[in-house]
């Protein structure tokens, strides 16, 4: 087979011209993605637009931003926008040894700033009790930015930036070990304090990094087994947190309490049937099942278009993962390996987790489906993400063009 | 075949880091996977219980009320209907002005602004206080006009009876849920109160409808169908009246008239006194509602004589022309002792009859003997129901042939040791006086569906049956009761023009509690028929426990009132008097 190529390690190859040629079709990695990102997105538009009927207004009636549907179009165009412009300008970025550190620097100072402005009185818009937004702009027409969700790329590109360092040794405790250790620490508590599925996510993140940049196994599982200290720490200290993951377990027996979200949830799955009630035709968003728009969009879906819309959501989402592992296996650098993984292991876990949440799989955690549910700042960097994915790709492509 | 895309740098670390990423993530899609699993499973295992959750939560049934059938006298008047009527209420906590909303609502349901403000105050912070109940659809479309938040309306359907109380004990009524409970209106529910419609609504979570297209088509109501009575409201006012002065008159307890068609069954009149009416059902106890005419038995007395005679001249126990030996008025059959009220000496069968003679009849009895005795009584409907089409009819009592003692043959002959009711007297006289057919009674002629058409499939079968041969029962009506009327105890039933045939009947009352019979206790009868010549209508008059220092005896009691009914009622029919019909050569 002319285009299987077994490469040895330190071996120059120099392929044929007609090798090359034939790479050129597998060259599409980053197109591909974006464009299953984007089906994901637009699935996510016409369930946003469907769950957001309500008998209380019209979907104009509440004024363009006070309308969940227009306000997440106008988030799916810019992200879309934003991701087609990373795509295009982010390899020269990525391929820079300095640009990636002042990136890095840029990337983890905003994330900081943003997390500590949310406990601010004064910037802080806090929702249900937690302190996960910032509100910029008049009240009006305030974008409310969350600033966790920066966070995870600043996290990963960080972690990605530290191993790959000049003078960089996974091996070594303390030239990369202990900085990643603390990135991630960071990251997770200050996160933590307000918002424990997002934390949990950047922890298991953090540490499949720390394990596929190469560090001791010993040093991961005492970083492990200090995580999971904080995060009963973490759940101790907020007992909502302990009564959700308590309820999980029982949730048949409060029906209205307790175990409301849970049972709402599996109800609208299994109203759907295999094939749904048809778009826009579902009955638990008028009230039922709350957070139908964001959390909970999955058993919308599920509830309008079946286990069948179930199973193109989760099918969409097992490729964008085989697109991402195979950018990260062709990535162009290690630095861009790592950075690609952490990226799609992000979002897929992400995307793993809500699904669990929504299937009654695992306890209810306040973590969004990246790509479909409502909310601006998740959107948006789920397309920083992606763009950084897609130009990845790009890189990678060149490179072996380069090197034939 | 797996491909590997070239990459660089490929040292043997970055393949181990490649390894590690592609198992990390093949990780994470190996948990999607595992969650479609878990999409198929709660779409099979846990289907049942949760689609049971999303269908209480969300489909509210609601039927969609059928309307009930009205019910027609004979000649059409609307003796029940149904109407439209809506409760209008408050919600004290929406009210804002208490005036103001009061002085706007007062006008629209014509009650004093004061009243309406004092009732909303009453409830001042709750939820509900009824302004006006029952209000009719005029006043209910103004009130829905206000468009008030405060100001609600909840439709109903009200069963209404336009006689008030004539006509009650046969109609019945219906309960708040607009089922019949009583009556014409318990026996006829399947056809009057139709089939409810249903209609699935579904609905948010604040219990707002939704109408979405996915939802189901609601079946719609089947309206109940029509009732025509064999009734005549007028007739039932004349004999209403009628027993009304009756009882005014003689203090009685009770009283009950059958007016009735001999030929065709159908009663014209069924009245009962103390009257009720259905309108207000609810505040008057069972007792005054019953129909007395089906539902209570007595002893007939007297009255129960033409039947025996009948039989005796049927089985040749007597001849017409016979000369009995009535004695002095005091009798020995065996050790039981016979009185007549006066002694009469050698009397013929009408005089037997004309002087309502226990002596004489004892000793026709005796010649029958009790199988015969039993036999008539059975034979003529007593001991059992008429079948009439009306709920609850008592069968009477006509004691087992092997229970009898030689006492029953004078008991029985005179009408003791058996119990009847009205209807059943009333019916077996008709019999008598339609040439010895006797015919099931009935008091619905028509159902009609919903429409109006006539339903003929569900009209049952009549039921006839012979009970004595032609000539036999017009000797006995048109010569023996004619008669009485004439010349007996029942003369004071002979009122207006129409030539009157009858029997009357007075009929000592047995201690509710004990043995024995209550002095001055007594149930006056009078059962007759007009124009005796060719018999239209049959009437039954009986009078319970009337005073005894006033009068008792049917001839007293019972046959004036039978007798204005009787005229009354042939006037109201233009039926033309007997001589007329004689000039005519009819």
């Amino acid at each position: 087979m002319s285009d299987v190529i077994a490469i040895r390690p330190q071996q120059r190859v120099t392929l044929p011209a007609d090798v090359a040629e034939a790479h050129s079709t597998c060259t599409g990695l980053g197109d591909a993605l974006v464009i299953v990102a984007t089906a994901l997105m637009m699935i996510g538009v016409v369930m946003v637009a469907s769950t957001s009927i309500s008998l209380d207004h019209s979907w104009f009636g509440a004024g363009f931003w006070g309308s969940p549907f227009c306000r997440h179009l106008a988030f799916a165009l810019a992200g879309f926008a934003l991701m087609l412009l990373t795509s295009r300008f982010a390899p020269q970025v990525l391929a820079s040894p300095v640009w990636r550190g002042r990136a890095a620097a840029i990337l983890f100072i905003l994330a900081i700033a943003g997390l500590a402005a949310a406990l601010i009185p004064g910037l802080a818009d806090p929702q249900h009790g937690s302190h996960r937004w910032i509100r910029l702009g008049p009240k009006a027409m305030a974008i409310r930015y969350q600033p966790s969700e920066l966070t995870k790329v600043a996290m990963v590109w960080i972690i990605a930036s530290l191993f790959t360092r000049l003078g960089a040794d996974p091996r070594s405790f303390r030239r990369s070990f202990l900085p990643a250790a603390v990135a991630i620490g960071g990251c997770v508590l200050l996160v933590g304090s307000q918002d424990f599925g997002t934390a949990a996510l950047l922890g298991v993140v953090g540490l499949a990094m720390l394990l596929v940049a190469g560090c001791r196994p010993r040093h991961i599982l005492t970083l492990s087994a200090i995580g999971v200290g904080a995060m009963s720490v973490l759940l101790l200290a907020f007992p909502y947190r302990l009564a959700r993951i308590t309820a999980f377990g029982d949730y048949w027996s409060d029906p209205q309490g307790h175990g409301y979200q849970a049972i709402q949830s599996l109800t609208s799955i299994a109203s759907g049937g295999w094939f749904g009630q048809g778009l826009g035709a579902g009955v638990q968003k008028f009230g039922y099942l709350p957070a139908g728009q964001s959390d909970f969009i999955f058993s919308v879906i599920c509830e309008e278009m079946g286990v069948l819309g179930g199973f193109l959501v989760i099918g969409l989402f097992g490729a964008f993962i085989w697109l991402g592992l195979r950018i990260s296996w062709a990535a162009a650098s290690r630095f861009e390996r790592l950075l690609a993984f952490g990226l799609i292991a992000i979002i897929g876990l992400q995307a793993t987790m809500n699904i669990a949440v929504a299937t009654v799989v695992a306890p209810t955690k306040g973590i969004s489906l990246p790509l479909l549910s409502a909310g601006g700042s998740g959107l948006l960097t789920v397309c920083l993400a992606i763009g950084l994915l897609a130009a990845m790709a790009r890189n990678g492509e060149r490179r072996i063009a380069n090197a034939e | 075949m797996t491909r590997r895309v070239p990459s660089l740098p490929d040292t043997p670390k970055d393949r181990v880091q490649r390894r590690t990423a592609a198992v990390l993530l093949i990780g994470i899609g190996v948990c999607l996977l595992f969650l479609g699993g878990r999409l198929i499973h709660i779409n099979t295992a846990m289907r049942g219980r949760l689609l049971s959750i999303a269908s209480t939560q969300y489909r509210s049934r609601s039927t969609l009320p059928a309307r009930r059938g009205m019910i027609f006298d004979c000649r059409g008047r609307v003796v029940a209907a149904t109407k439209n009527v809506s409760d209008v209420f408050v919600d004290p906590s929406r009210v804002e002005d208490v005036d103001d909303l009061a002085e706007a609502l007062a006008a629209r349901v014509n009650l004093p602004a004061t009243d309406v403000a004092a009732k909303i105050r009453s409830r001042a912070g709750r939820r509900y206080v009824l302004i006006a109940p029952r209000v009719d659809e005029v006043t209910a479309d103004a009130v829905r006009a206000m468009k008030h938040r405060a100001v609600g309306l909840s439709d109903r359907a009200l069963r209404t009876y336009p006689l008030g109380d004539s006509m009650g004990h046969v109609l019945g009524f219906v309960g708040r849920d607009g089922a019949g409970l009583e009556g014409i209106e318990l026996d006829h529910d399947q056809h009057l109160r139709g089939r409810a419609g249903r209609r699935i609504t579904i609905r948010d979570a604040r219990r707002r409808a939704l109408y979405l297209s996915s939802a189901h088509a609601p079946e719609p109501p089947i309206d109940g169908g029509h009732l025509v009575l064999t009734l005549d409201a007028e007739i039932q006012r004349i004999a209403e009246q009628a027993l009304a002065e009756t009882v005014a008159q003689f203090e009685a307890k009770s009283a009950v008239a059958i007016v009735m068609d001999p030929r065709s069954g159908d009663l014209l009149a069924m009245a009962g006194v103390p009257s009720f009416d259905p309108n207000h059902a609810g505040t008057v106890s069972p007792e005054t509602r019953r129909n007395r005419a089906v539902t209570d038995t007595t002893e007939p007395g007297s009255a129960f004589k033409p039947f025996i005679i009948c039989a005796a001249l049927e089985g040749g126990f007597v001849s017409t022309t016979e000369q009995i030996d009535c004695h002095d008025g005091v009798h020995y059959f065996g050790r039981r002792r016979v009185t007549d009220t006066s002694p009469h000496g050698l009397l013929d069968l009408k005089g037997i009859l004309t002087h309502s003679s226990n002596i004489g009849m004892g000793i026709i009895a005796h010649r029958m003997g009790n199988e015969v005795l039993h036999e008539t009584a059975r034979r003529f409907g007593f001991g059992a129901p008429t079948g009439i089409d009306f709920p609850g009819e008592a069968p009477g009592f006509v004691r087992s042939l092997h229970r009898w003692t030689s006492y029953s043959t004078n008991a029985v002959c005179i009408g003791y040791e058996i119990s009847v009711t009205p209807l059943q007297l009333v019916t077996a006289f008709a019999a008598i006086v339609n040439d010895g057919l006797w015919v099931q009674p009935r008091l619905v002629k028509t159902l009609l569906s919903a429409d109006g058409e006539p339903m003929r499939q569900a009209e049952p079968p009549r039921i006839e049956r012979r009970v004595a041969s032609p000539a036999t029962a017009r000797y006995v009506a048109g010569e023996l009761m004619v008669s009485v009327v004439e010349n007996g105890g029942g003369r004071r039933a002979q009122v207006g023009p129409y030539k009157v045939l009858g029997k009357t009947g007075t009929a000592k009352l047995p201690y509710r509690d004990r043995a024995g019979y209550e002095p001055g206790a007594y149930v006056s009868t009078f059962v007759g028929a007009a124009p005796a010549s060719y018999p239209q209508v049959v009437v039954l008059v009986m009078v319970r426990r009337p005073n005894a220092a006033i009068g008792y005896y049917g001839s007293l009691v019972a046959a004036p009132a039978a007798g204005k009914i009787l005229a009354a009622t042939l006037a109201y029919l233009d039926v033309p008097a007997d001589e007329q019909v004689a000039t005519a050569g009819l």
